[in-house]
């Protein structure tokens, strides 16, 4: 074994710097010589579920398991890959598990807070990384505590936490996107782009980072920014207002058309039809047409798998 | 080096038939706007399955209560006019309430099945746009199957 653990801590480290097919790599060399590591199964299942191969990081989070099972770093692998697999129970109850093989251990907290926040439920994600931060003030934390803050709406708070973040960490990606969007909801566009460009340099494949560009060129776009902003406001908020927001709008308009055809108004009532029309088919089509255009232009942007 | 054992990773799978088949939500979506209530809900019922969604039971509960809730507002606005509570004027406006119930059911659908693709999309679930069957459907299907509801409850509830 002594041979080969150089490969474990090399992997480790370029998992922190996301290298992750380099870190794939040595934790195969180090796995063919120690199978019955269940904490190098577990790295080698984070990786792959960040790859996107989730069959065999299930797999590998499996043998984790089946390796130590009061492992809660294998636990917290099993959650993770759960959670991917649209299992929110179980990748609750793994991290719970977790929790309670190591209670003074931030993760599994902030993975909880992570699943609620996912499934729309950011009060219940709050309390979660409060306890988390209480446990480990870190980078990580405080960046989803400043996510959770934007997903409620306290856009100021969002900013300042990010920044927080950021000041520590200037290259932080979660708390770069954060800061953007919330930039971005004050309709300071120039500083949204700015972040934006500076947390896909620092990031040029991630999700988070790709998604923030677009909106940033969407909200810039004469086409699409009015749309954007009618997005941004029905999202920010529960479902349920968003929900009541578009029937409420769809209520009133289809009441207008019929109050103007009782009125003796025809004409504006066929024309308000068509506008309402209009307005529908245009919020569906146009952004979905940016987006697919720009989604092609950022794909181009990929890393060589040695990178 | 290169004599040492190597350890094997198992392969991704291809995606299944029905998870291949899954759609975003904005497409049974319009179906149910633009070729009928049955389109759109049995779409968003297939999507369901197709996305192994977490929230199976409620988006299931959801599709039941747009079809129960609009027979049950059918019937209740007939009863009304046959008893003269509403009049051919008023029940243009009545009839809001039924429209309105299917919407707030298919955009809840929409949003509960919204988060569950992006992450079916994400890890490689496989996922088809549904531009051209919402196309046939209307061009095809929609003016086949809606002489054949009829007018009557099932008609109305289901159009």
């Amino acid at each position: 074994m002594s041979s080969t653990r150089p490969l474990l801590e090399l992997a480790r480290r370029q998992m922190q710097i996301g290298q992750m097919d380099g870190a794939i790599d040595n934790l195969s060399a180090y796995l063919g010589e120690n199978p019955q590591d269940a904490r190098a199964h577990a790295l080698m299942a984070m990786c792959l579920h960040d790859r996107r191969r989730l069959t065999a990081a299930e797999h590998e989070a499996r043998a984790a398991l089946a390796l130590d099972a009061n492992d809660a770093f294998a636990h917290v692998a099993c959650g993770q890959v759960a959670q991917s697999q649209r299992k929110p129970r179980a990748a609750l109850a793994h991290f719970e598990s977790a929790q309670a093989l190591a209670p003074e251990w931030d993760v599994p907290l902030r993975q909880i807070a992570w699943v609620y926040l996912y499934w729309g439920k950011p009060q219940q994600a709050r309390e979660f990384v409060e306890r988390a931060l209480a446990l480990d003030p870190d980078s990580d934390n405080r960046a989803l505590a400043a996510h959770i803050a934007l997903d409620l709406g306290e856009v100021a708070d969002a900013e300042r936490a990010a920044r927080e973040v950021l000041r520590q960490d200037p290259a932080h990606s979660e708390a770069l996107t954060v800061l953007g969007h919330a930039l971005l909801r004050q309709n300071r566009i120039g500083e949204a782009r700015d972040t934006a460009l500076w947390a896909v340099r620092n990031a040029p494949t991630s999700r988070a980072a790709i998604a923030l560009m677009l909106a940033v060129k969407m909200r810039q776009n004469p086409l699409t920014g009015w749309v954007w902003r009618l997005n941004a406001w029905l999202a920010s908020g529960s479902s349920r207002r968003t929900i009541v927001s578009l029937l409420g709008v769809y209520l009133a308009i289809r009441v207008a058309t019929l109050l103007l055809q009782d009125f003796g108004y025809a004409p504006a009532a066929t024309l308000l039809s068509y506008a309402w029309l209009g307005f529908c088919v245009y919020s569906w089509v146009a952004p979905v047409l940016f987006q697919r255009a720009l989604q092609r232009e950022l794909e181009d942007v990929r890393l060589g798998a040695e990178f | 080096m290169s004599a040492r054992p190597r350890y094997r990773l198992p392969d991704e799978p291809r995606p299944g038939l029905l998870a291949a088949n899954a759609s975003d939500p904005l497409w049974p979506f319009l179906g149910m706007m633009l070729v009928g209530t049955w389109f759109g809900l049995a779409w968003f019922a297939f999507n369901s399955f197709a996305l192994g969604s977490p929230t199976r039971l409620r988006e299931l509960a959801l599709i039941a209560l747009a079809l129960i809730g609009s027979a049950a507002l059918v019937l209740a606005l007939n009863d009304a006019l046959a008893r003269g509570w509403l009049d051919e004027h008023s029940v243009r406006y009545a009839v809001l309430s039924l429209t309105c119930l299917r919407m707030g059911c298919a955009y809840a659908l929409s949003v509960l099945q919204s988060r569950v693709f992006e992450l079916h999309a994400y890890f490689g679930g496989g996922a088809r746009t549904g531009a051209t069957l919402l196309v046939l459907a209307m061009v095809i299907v929609k003016p086949t199957l809606a002489p054949l509801l009829g007018r009557g409850l099932l008609g109305v509830v289901l159009q």
